[in-house]
């Protein structure tokens, strides 16, 4: 197992060989600021799965701080149902008239089982343009993730909801928890970076990858270092998050975030709930064909209840 | 105070067999012994916070980064949504629940339900109470100055009390305070054994004398030239009985036969006879029932016991009494309801046990026969009190090995005949659980001992299970009242007796001047 394992750090050490210079293209973040902040994030999770159709649970939220003081919350929650109809993808809230989208993507072309979070993320851009309408100059709205959309309507929402972030000068921020960037030797270029910004002594900085998108330290504690796009004040932006990236729960991440995030999680306690109360109404409304697609989808849970002791 | 800003916290879980769970609002102050109510329909319950631990919305491992994160770099981080992410969560005991009547927590308030801090008001039923006021409700370290906490004297003095408290936590405070309350009462009376020269009050120290119903007090001392107004603590030999030492000293059977027996023969002498008589002479007396090495150790025994230098002791005396008996005197004062003070203070422990027995026995009897003769006049005699410190020296397990005493008894069957004992110790883990059980009322200052702890919360007649914790912590003059007269164990602050003095001064002065 040894041998095996040295193998496989011998390719990392090869992959690895060789410094590569990383231009100096970093600021320092020198102040902080508590300006106005509103954070947006979604939470999502299958609750029944019928193979053709699934049940989802989704729940977007909005979070806004003034400093320390909690400006705001609001919250989108409800329970969708996603369905193929006339080879077109369709999702639709639980609750009459909350929402209705076409993905305009072929079904063939897609994971099935990726498809709420493609929802989520609409609802989140939904979401977004809702508050930036809302916001007046040089406030910031930061939302989970970068600017790039996979699904076209999606692609649609977060280009007009660029314009009005343009038009209204108010910053935009995007920031991925997880973000995958590399050279065509397959070294880690955020690791690069932050390597180089070490050698150099900065604390808190950010590092121009190219128009709008930085991979930002936004506090001199933390080893993590993540990529962002924004619009805006760059210095007004990188000032505000760094104020905001102080919690001592988890220094270097916007804690609006981690707030927004706490509350848009859906706990695997509900989802249970709703399934439970899903498949009862089946039940009860005689439809047991649906069950059977529930059965036919879901021996995982079976198999995990009945399997043997590791 | 308005009810909604007095809010401290909300429920949250619980059960009915163990405790009640509350998150408690951030900055709400809320100490381990508070008092909480929780309202709803015209329902009441009485909370009482047992514990309070820290909680938070993050896991314990967690937690632990988090403080290294702060010791290693607090410079500059801090917490978002602090009051919402770090709280404290308490667990409470439901006392009892009110909606017309107090009946036992048999019920739950629901989740959410919102507690409150209490008000005067949610004591009403303490208002009108008769009794001897000992201090305020208090709530963990405060107190709440409107709410008088009386005790009801004529009803629990015959069911016993037991005062426990670590040195220095204020025994005889509240025993101070209590008896002063008592004073004031003529139903009630009571005899205090004082091995401390505490209570009635010398130069320098302030006691009971120092207040106007000093009419009502009775003292007696061996110094009464010291004191104008005391009666001389002397007991003469021919008021003593064999009974008196039973269970009090350490005797054979051979040496208790030959006292009974000197008793028979001699009357009255028996005690002078024993002690000064020759010893050829008592053997034959006693128709050679008695070996002479009993007698010899008999003298011996009585004497140092007694403390004879002669025919004279500092209390006990060999010659003949002229005049009334010092226990007629107690008897007639305590019939007038009156608080009678022996000063055992410069006697030494044995002596001390010889004058609290023979005075007990003599005014039990007195009450057995009272009764006997006539229950309707019996009825309108004083309830009575007797007061002694260091209780185990009489009633402990190891005192009760050397046979049963007056003490044992009136536990047993004092309350029939209205006499009650009022027993103050620090250590009642050396009392018998069945003597401790017989303490109906239990003040209970603080107690670190767990043995100590344990052995008062078992023998409790309200369950105080919960309340080891507050127990322990309990500081000078906070003490725990449980008793089968009040309707849950009352947390109180007894009132500082010095400070009682100074009000009576203060009192008197307005008096005198005539702005009373």
């Amino acid at each position: 197992m040894l041998i095996a394992f040295k193998r496989i750090i011998n390719i990392l050490i090869r992959q690895n060989k060789g410094k590569i210079r990383v231009a100096n293209k970093f600021k320092e973040i020198k102040e902080k600021n508590k300006g106005k902040i509103f954070a947006i994030d979604g939470g999502s999770s299958i609750v029944c799965d019928g193979g053709s159709w699934m049940l989802c649970k989704i729940r977007v939220s909005c979070v806004g701080y003034n400093g320390k003081k909690v400006y705001e919350k609001k919250e989108f929650d409800d329970s969708v149902l996603i369905f193929i109809e006339n080879n077109q993808i369709k999702a639709t809230g639980i609750n009459a008239n909350t929402f209705e989208i076409i993905i305009k993507n072929k079904p063939e072309k897609i994971k099935f089982e990726e498809l709420h979070n493609y929802v989520r993320k609409h609802l989140e851009l939904k979401t977004a343009l809702k508050k930036i309408n809302e916001l007046g100059r040089d406030e910031t709205l930061l939302i989970d993730g970068l600017f790039k959309c996979d699904a076209n309507e999606n692609k649609d929402l977060m280009k007009k909801l660029l314009i009005i972030a343009e038009k209204k000068r108010i910053n935009l921020v995007g920031l991925a928890k997880t973000s995958r960037i590399y050279t065509k030797n397959g070294r880690n270029v955020m690791s690069l970076v932050k390597r180089r910004a070490d050698e150099l002594g900065l604390k808190e900085w950010v590092y121009s990858l190219g128009k709008n998108e930085f991979i930002v330290r936004l506090n001199k504690i933390s080893d993590y270092v993540f990529r962002m796009n924004c619009i805006g004040n760059l210095k007004e932006i990188l000032e505000v998050l760094s104020f905001y990236s102080q919690d001592l729960t988890i220094p270097g991440y916007p804690y609006p975030l981690i707030r927004a995030d706490y509350v848009a999680r859906i706990s695997k306690n509900e989802v249970r709930q709703e399934k439970n109360k899903f498949r009862i109404l089946l039940k009860k409304q005689g439809l047991k064909d649906f069950v059977q697609d529930l059965l036919s989808q879901d021996f995982h849970r079976k198999l995990d209840e009945r399997r043997y002791k590791k | 105070m308005n009810e909604q800003n007095n809010e401290v916290g909300q429920i949250i879980g619980g059960s009915v067999g163990s405790n009640i769970l509350l998150r408690i609002k951030n900055d709400s102050d809320v100490d381990v012994g508070d008092i909480l109510i929780c309202e709803k329909n015209e329902t009441k319950y009485y909370l009482k916070v047992v514990d309070i631990e820290i909680a938070s919305q993050l896991g314990s491992q967690f937690l632990e980064e988090i403080a290294g994160t702060n010791l290693e770099h607090n410079e500059e981080l801090f917490f978002f949504d602090e009051k919402e992410r770090f709280y404290k969560i308490c667990r409470a005991k439901i006392l009892k629940i009110r909606s017309d009547n107090f009946y036992p927590p048999r019920n739950l308030p629901e989740h959410f339900d919102k507690a409150r801090k209490v008000v005067k008001d949610d004591f009403d039923f303490l208002e009108n109470k008769k009794g001897v006021s000992i201090g305020y409700l208090r709530l963990g370290r405060k107190e709440l100055r409107e709410v008088e906490i009386k005790l009801p004297s004529e009803k629990l003095v015959s069911h016993h009390m037991l005062v426990v408290a670590a040195t220095g936590k204020g025994k005889s405070n509240f025993t101070k305070v209590f008896v002063k309350g008592l004073l004031e009462i003529p139903e009630v009376a009571c005899i205090i054994i004082d091995p401390h020269g505490e209570y009635y009050g010398n130069k320098g120290i302030v006691g009971l004398s120092s207040f106007p119903e000093r009419n009502n007090l009775l003292f007696f001392t061996p110094r009464f030239s010291d004191h104008p107004e005391s009666e001389p603590l002397k007991i003469y030999s021919q008021d003593i009985e064999p009974n008196d030492f039973f269970g009090i000293i350490e005797l054979s059977d051979a040496q208790r036969e030959a006292l009974q027996l000197s008793y028979k023969v001699f009357k009255e002498e028996w005690l002078s006879k024993i002690i000064k008589e020759n010893v050829q002479k008592l053997i034959d007396s006693f128709e050679k029932k008695v070996v002479p090495g009993t007698i010899l150790a008999l003298k011996r025994r009585l004497a140092n016991s007694l403390e004879l230098d002669g025919d004279e002791g500092l209390v006990f005396s060999l010659k003949k009494r002229e005049g009334t008996s010092i226990f007629e005197k107690i008897i007639n004062a305590v019939m007038k309801g009156k608080t009678i003070i022996i000063d055992t203070n410069l006697v030494g422990d044995e002596a001390e046990k010889i004058i609290s027995s023979s005075i007990s026995t003599r005014i039990f009897n007195y009450y057995r026969k009272k009764k006997q003769a006539n229950t309707e006049k019996f009825a309108n005699i004083p309830e009575l009190l007797i007061v002694f410190e260091e209780a185990p020296r009489v009633l402990g397990v190891d005192a009760l090995a050397k046979g049963t005493n007056i003490f044992e008894r009136i536990t047993r069957e004092g309350r029939k005949f209205k006499v009650g004992l009022c027993a103050i110790t620090q250590m009642p883990s050396l009392l018998p659980k069945e003597i401790l059980s017989q303490m109906n009322t239990k003040v209970i200052l603080g107690l670190p001992a767990p043995a100590d702890r344990e052995a008062v919360i078992n023998s409790s007649t309200q369950n105080i299970n919960d309340e080891s914790i507050e127990i322990q912590m309990l500081d000078k003059g906070e003490a725990l009242i449980t008793s089968p007269f009040i309707e849950f164990p009352l947390p109180v602050r007894i009132h500082y007796f010095n400070d009682l003095i100074k009000s009576a001064r203060k009192e008197r002065k307005t008096n005198v001047f005539g702005f009373g």
